[in-house]
């Protein structure tokens, strides 16, 4: 389901398509962490990916203006190369797996703690602050840039939701 | 070699880590390659929020299945969130200031820097 969804957000003929598909391929890597028993990061992952960056990248479609019926060359020359890179790479990625599979067996997937989210939340407090302050600084300097590229001479632009919630 | 791995994954039902490992490697190489492939900017960064969620996949599997009671993956995983939504913000913001001084966002009529 994931592969699916992922290819046709690279296939897709048009690009709101591919936009929702993008939409889906993000609520099942949200699948995915749930069954990694990461519920707090599924949560963050459903408001912050789909609920924020879904939608700003709708709204960047809006606002540059696709066509709605647009299909025609939508890649470039490049793509019989571009598959020839991918698919090596996956290949050699797919060779490494093999070989280390058996050191992937540490444990199964049933020995997976449930950990709390005030664990969570204690521990991004006490032994992460510092990054944390430094990804808020990052937030702050993202919103500020982002503004002030969009920003027209008469009218401001879209401005950028900035998605915190931390 | 697929033979091989459709094998072990049916002889043991419970999910293995490279099962994670082998979806998070197919999820990069369909990023990558629609990195190399579109025309369009916000499609290209699409793609790149698809390698950025390979890259999370990875994190949150490696760290659950070796040592779940750290909770590192989770917390990393949080920080790369943080930083695509920013990344995402930043490159929709060029992308939109492009349009105004080209009145297109297609990467190939974009040559500026080309003399």
């Amino acid at each position: 389901m994931l592969v699916f969804s992922a290819l046709m957000v690279v296939f897709a003929k048009h690009i709101i398509h591919s936009a929702l598909w993008l939409a889906l391929t993000l609520l099942c890597v949200a699948t995915y962490f749930i069954l990694l028993k990461a519920e707090y990061l599924a949560v963050v992952q459903l408001m912050v990916y789909i609920g924020a960056v879904v939608v700003l990248i709708l709204f960047a479609l809006m606002l540059t203006r696709m066509r709605i019926g647009e299909t025609t060359n939508i890649v470039n020359s490049q793509v019989w190369a571009a598959g020839i890179v991918s698919v090596l790479l996956f290949w050699a990625l797919g060779i490494i797996i093999y070989m280390t599979r058996k050191g992937f067996t540490w444990s199964s997937s049933d020995k997976i703690p449930v950990l709390s989210v005030k664990n969570l939340g204690s521990l991004l407090f006490s032994k992460y602050v510092l990054p944390f302050e430094i990804v808020s600084l990052l937030i702050l300097g993202a919103l500020i840039g982002s503004v002030v590229l969009a920003m027209k001479e008469k009218e401001a632009g879209h401005d950028q939701p900035k998605e915190e919630g931390k | 070699m697929s033979l091989g791995l459709f094998k072990i994954f049916i002889s043991n039902f419970d999910i293995k880590l490279w099962y994670f490992i082998l979806v998070s490697a197919i999820l990069f190489c369909i990023g990558i390659f629609g990195v190399l492939t579109r025309r369009n900017l916000v499609q290209i960064l699409m793609s790149v929020e698809l390698i950025l969620n390979a890259a999370m996949i990875n994190f949150v599997a490696f760290s659950a299945y070796q040592k779940p009671e750290s909770q590192l993956g989770t917390v990393f995983a949080i920080f790369i969130i943080i930083v695509a939504a920013c990344e995402v913000g930043i490159g929709l913001a060029v992308i939109l200031s492009v349009y105004r001084s080209k009145s297109t966002t297609d990467v190939s009529k974009i040559n500026i820097l080309k003399w």
